[in-house]
């Protein structure tokens, strides 16, 4: 039974690893290790999978399930986020051949000085792949709020790595 | 596009081609070690010791077995006291017979032959006249019906207002009949709806015989329960209307409610979708009760009336859709009020 239940779930799980790993290191940036934040979500939805309707959605269960734990980490720990400036100013330009890697890392740092939902309406539409759709049913917002969330979230960022990048090489865009 | 605008593209573009950095192997190594696999279920603390103590002593179980079934055999014989005894004796049996399914309990017997010694009052009806209860038919099917004077047959979509006096035979609160024979009548007739199992709740005596073609079987039960209290002795019985859509069980219900002196100053009630959407009973009775009830969206209506030593009615209790939580008050007789129930379906 427990053996069907676990293989049944690696099976459903395999289909969205990339997503949800994706999603959680740019969630978790800042706040807790991705790793751990991929690991207690999974064990979570693995002990509550008999509650998924749809196997379709189960992807949304896991992000589900990831915020949840998130905001449980963040009332415990009273964390205020605040950004690594240094990684900041790690940045690489985009026109330069410079690692993924590098300019990964210091979009997400970017990303945490946005507000909580702003940014996360950014990682599920711009890195998840969510629609709008899916995500105002995540937030439990409105589809037009979330268009708002993006738009205003891409605006932030956009300042954001104006600011940074102004402090790192001294020039303006 | 704004240069910013051009590297967050970028930016994202990267974050979303980057390849995982964690496998999806890795993640379900580790989930599979995380997982505890549950150990076969043996039964710790108490309740192993008591499987062990009942495992080890298996002869002494059995002779208790042996025991208490004899006991409960015995217990559950009509017994036939002597007169000096009988105080005593019927009340330890009615309480034994409480779980048998004998349809009339000793102490109703003493209870009925006290009363007929005691009260023989006018409204006791002679062995003929409860032959007759016995047969009467509510239903539009069967025109001869004592006990009603109901006009208009009730449609079960939207009955009209009926304004019905019941009480026109001139009973009173007094049972008009027997024990054992009260059930009889309703229970007899058969109707051309449908049937499913009876249900009786457990501690309590379905009184009389059954048919099982019967829709009160399924819709229409009546249980007494004797109650001994150190004062007073008396008794309970039940009506219950359950699954109401059923019109004969619903019009049994009525005229069982009217026999015994309760007069339906107005009744009306509407089915939709095997549930009562609403009704409204104007209850009296000649002791002064004036009560009112309005329910909407029920499935179970109860009655429990209460009699007392001398098996009088003295009042009465109602509950809807067997809601154990709320506590049951009863009204008396004499009451004057008002009742409004809504429930959700």
């Amino acid at each position: 039974m427990q053996q069907q239940k676990q293989e049944r779930f690696l099976k459903l799980y395999k289909g969205v690893h990339n997503r949800f790993e994706r999603f959680c290191r740019a969630r978790a940036c800042g706040d807790m290790p991705y790793e751990d934040l991929m690991n207690e979500s999974l064990l979570v939805a693995f002990q509550k999978i008999d509650q998924l309707e749809k196997e379709s959605s189960f992807l949304s269960f896991l992000i589900g399930i990831s915020r949840r734990l998130l905001a449980n980490h963040r009332r415990k720990q009273k964390v205020v986020a605040a950004a690594d400036e240094t990684l900041l100013l790690n940045y690489a330009d985009p026109d330069d051949q410079v690692s993924r890697q590098q300019n990964v890392a210091f979009l997400h740092k970017a990303l945490t000085f946005l507000p909580e939902a702003q940014r996360e309406a950014l990682i599920l539409f711009e890195i998840t792949g969510f629609s709008v759709k899916e995500i105002a049913k995540l937030q439990d917002s409105s589809e037009a709020a979330i268009k708002q969330r993006l738009s205003r979230g891409r605006k932030g960022l956009a300042t954001v790595i104006k600011n940074k990048l102004q402090l790192k090489t001294g020039d303006t865009l | 596009m704004k240069k910013e605008d051009r590297i967050i593209s970028s930016l994202f573009e990267d974050a979303r081609n980057e390849t995982p950095k964690v496998s999806f192997e890795q993640m379900a190594q580790r989930l599979a070690e995380q997982v505890p696999v549950p150990p076969p279920v043996e039964p710790t603390g108490l309740s192993a010791a008591v499987k062990q103590l009942l495992l080890k002593n298996i002869g002494l179980n059995s002779i208790i077995l042996v025991v208490g079934v004899g006991l409960v055999y015995y217990g559950l014989r009509p017994s036939t006291p002597t007169p000096e005894l009988s105080a005593t004796s019927q009340e330890i049996v009615a309480e034994d017979s409480l779980s048998s399914a004998s349809p009339i309990l000793p102490i109703e017997q003493s209870l009925i032959q006290t009363q007929a010694v005691a009260l023989p009052s006018p409204p006791l009806l002679s062995s003929v006249d409860l032959q007759q209860k016995s047969k009467f038919k509510p239903t539009s099917s069967s025109p001869t019906t004592p006990n009603t004077n109901q006009s208009g047959s009730i449609n079960g979509s939207e009955p009209d207002p009926i304004e019905t006096d019941l009480s026109s035979t001139g009973r009173d609160s007094q049972k008009p009949w027997t024990d054992s024979e009260l059930p009889a009548g309703p229970v007899e007739r058969s109707t051309n709806s449908t049937s499913e199992p009876i249900s009786t709740t457990g501690g309590t005596v379905p009184m009389g015989p059954q048919s099982p073609d019967s829709p009160l079987q399924s819709n229409f039960t009546i249980n007494e329960e004797i109650k001994i209290d150190t004062n007073e002795t008396f008794r309970t019985t039940q009506i219950v209307l359950k699954n109401t859509y059923n019109q004969d069980a619903t019009q049994e219900f009525f005229t069982l409610l009217s026999s015994y002196g309760f007069r339906l100053k107005k009744k009306r009630y509407r089915f939709k979708d095997g549930l009562v959407k609403n009704i409204a009973l104007h209850l009296t009775h000649q002791e002064g009760l004036d009560f009112k009830l309005k329910a909407v969206r029920f499935r179970q209506l109860e009655f429990k009336l209460y009699f007392d030593e001398a098996d009088q009615l003295y009042g009465f209790s109602i509950r809807m859709n067997n809601n154990q939580e709320k506590e049951e008050k009863m009204i008396s007789l004499k009451a004057k009020g008002q009742i409004t129930q809504q429930y959700r379906y």
